[in-house]
């Protein structure tokens, strides 16, 4: 068994591309992240106007070697409406946050709160991305966790979520954070797999 | 039970399997349904419920599915205008992508979408692909300005994209001054005071001359055609612009014979006075007529028309020529 799994691993997966949507408010540096996954390197960008959809490889990890088709879609919010035809069939959702932004903290959660308590959303795993922890006056995850109401999203909702400190001008953070993504969607499928055998 | 039943299916039907065929993971499979998508819409299917799943099939170095996506949004833009701005993002990158043919498509494509609330938005890559190092780029860009006149005139002066086009006139390629012109002339004819937004002087005028050498006959309507809307400071300059366009009247395309001609009858209206310029003048353009009369019944027409105006003017015009308008 331990193996197979092996061997999978070793496997060029082109056909298991997962898909991954990152959504969050206007300017919490979703296309920084998306480029720094890329290219890593530090890519100066201007607001999105639609959405940017690149391939990227975990790095590390059980992660490594696994492709992600990654949607940073924009965040400004005319196009937030727009979110749900990207959160359809997604295996993953990537919420990144401004943890320096508590202005607009509220504003965040409840477009997140939106996004995870659609129906079509169900079960999917959300990692939130503490972005910008250089920055002096940036929120520490346990503080975000309250901040955004996350404990109750897992008793009740049955997400899987986590959240993960990170720069996304240097990177920092991201690889790790796509490796949590990547064992939470496989726990969920595990889930998946063992509560069919249950009702058959 | 009400008739209602028969209005309701249980078949998923044709454009939900489009759906989930485009959001395949596979290239090829994607490419076959967006043409499959292509296809319905050229013989008059809605598929424009298809439009978020099409637009997402953008972005990928495929200059193929590129084009066909581009195709579609073309078609259905303005009845989604909501999702329309999802587009936006990819015209913006395409118009810096390092290939021109993609950059010239974005910009073309972008011309045709016509929905106000996108507009603002396109403004940016439309300045950039202007002063594109590529005059392929920049002859497509400059043929968007009249465009984007069309829809927002207000966003296009505000700009300062008239003065763009304007330096256009000026390019080094003849290809780009010819589309400027075209442009410019368009934008002049909807112009709501019906004064010329954009004045052509002496300068401007010889660089349309000299590319008129050595552009395309299409770009050559174009600059004759814009010419004939000048006034020259003085005779001189009105005599220079006869000698340089009198080559044309020798040109293939009919078009481009009649545009010279006009502009010619134009020019001889200012030289009145020089009786000998004008006459030999009159002479050369009595051969170029007459041989239009012996093409094609279309250009025949055409041409019998304009000869009609013509003969009110200059009556002698054709005085030596009468056999060729006899019927026999």
């Amino acid at each position: 068994m331990g193996k197979n799994t092996s061997l999978l691993d070793a496997l060029p997966s082109g056909q298991g591309t997962l898909h991954v949507v990152m959504l969050g408010l206007d300017s919490a540096g979703k296309t920084t992240a998306l480029y720094r996954l890329k290219f890593d390197q530090y890519l100066n960008t201007v607001p999105t106007i639609g959405f940017n959809c690149e391939k990227v490889k975990g790095m590390i990890g059980k992660a490594k070697g696994i492709n992600f088709l990654v949607w940073d879609v924009g965040g400004q919010e005319k196009l937030r409406p727009l979110w749900k035809s990207y959160t359809r069939c997604t295996d993953g959702i990537v919420f990144v946050l401004d943890s320096v932004d508590v202005e607009r903290m509220e504003e965040a959660k409840m477009e997140l709160i939106r996004t995870v308590k659609a129906p079509e959303n169900s079960g999917v795993p959300i990692l939130v991305l503490a972005n910008k922890q250089d920055l002096p006056g940036a929120r520490e995850p346990r503080e975000l966790e309250k901040l955004l109401g996350l404990t109750e999203l897992g008793s009740g909702g049955g997400h899987l979520w986590h959240v993960q400190p990170a720069c996304a001008i240097t990177g920092d953070g991201l690889q790790e954070g796509l490796e949590v993504l990547y064992e939470m969607i496989l726990k969920r499928r595990k889930l998946a797999k063992m509560s069919k055998k249950k009702t058959r | 039970m009400t008739d209602s039943k028969y209005f309701t299916t249980t078949k998923k039907g044709e454009i939900f399997e489009l759906k989930s065929e485009l959001n395949n993971d596979k290239k090829e499979k994607k490419k076959e349904a967006v043409k499959k998508v292509i296809a319905s819409m050229t013989v008059g299917k809605d598929v424009s419920a298809l439009f978020p799943d099409v637009v997402n099939c953008m972005q990928t170095d495929n200059l193929e599915l590129k084009k066909l996506v581009y195709l579609y949004l073309m078609n259905y833009a303005k009845s989604q205008p909501d999702m329309a701005i999802m587009a936006v993002n990819t015209f913006v990158k395409d118009c810096e992508d390092p290939n021109p043919l993609i950059r010239a498509l974005a910009v073309r494509t972008m011309g045709c979408i016509r929905v106000d609330k996108i507009t603002e938005y396109l403004c940016e890559p439309l300045r950039k692909c202007l002063k594109d190092e590529d005059p392929y780029v920049r002859k497509t860009a400059a043929v968007c300005v009249a465009k984007l006149y069309d829809i927002s005139s207000g966003l296009v002066e505000d700009q300062g994209f008239l003065e763009q086009l304007k330096e256009l006139l000026s390019d080094s390629n003849p290809m780009v001054v010819a589309n400027a012109v075209a442009a410019l002339s368009e934008i002049n004819e909807s112009s709501p005071t019906g004064q010329p937004l954009v004045e052509l002087n002496h300068a401007t005028i010889n660089k349309l001359l000299t590319a008129l050498n050595e552009c395309t006959e299409w770009g050559q309507v174009f600059i004759l055609d814009s010419l004939s809307n000048y006034n020259p400071k003085d005779e001189r300059e009105a005599q220079s612009i006869c000698e340089r366009i009198t080559p044309r009247l020798a040109h293939a395309n009919a078009a481009v014979v009649l545009s010279a001609v006009k502009v010619l009858m134009k020019m001889m209206e200012i030289l009145a006075g020089d009786t000998e310029f004008c006459g030999t003048l009159s002479k050369k353009l009595a051969p170029p007529l007459v041989t239009l009369l012996s093409s094609e019944p279309e250009v025949q027409y055409v041409a019998l028309r304009n000869i009609n105006l013509i003969v009110q003017k200059k009556p002698d015009i054709l005085k030596h020529e009468m056999k060729v308008f006899f019927v026999n």
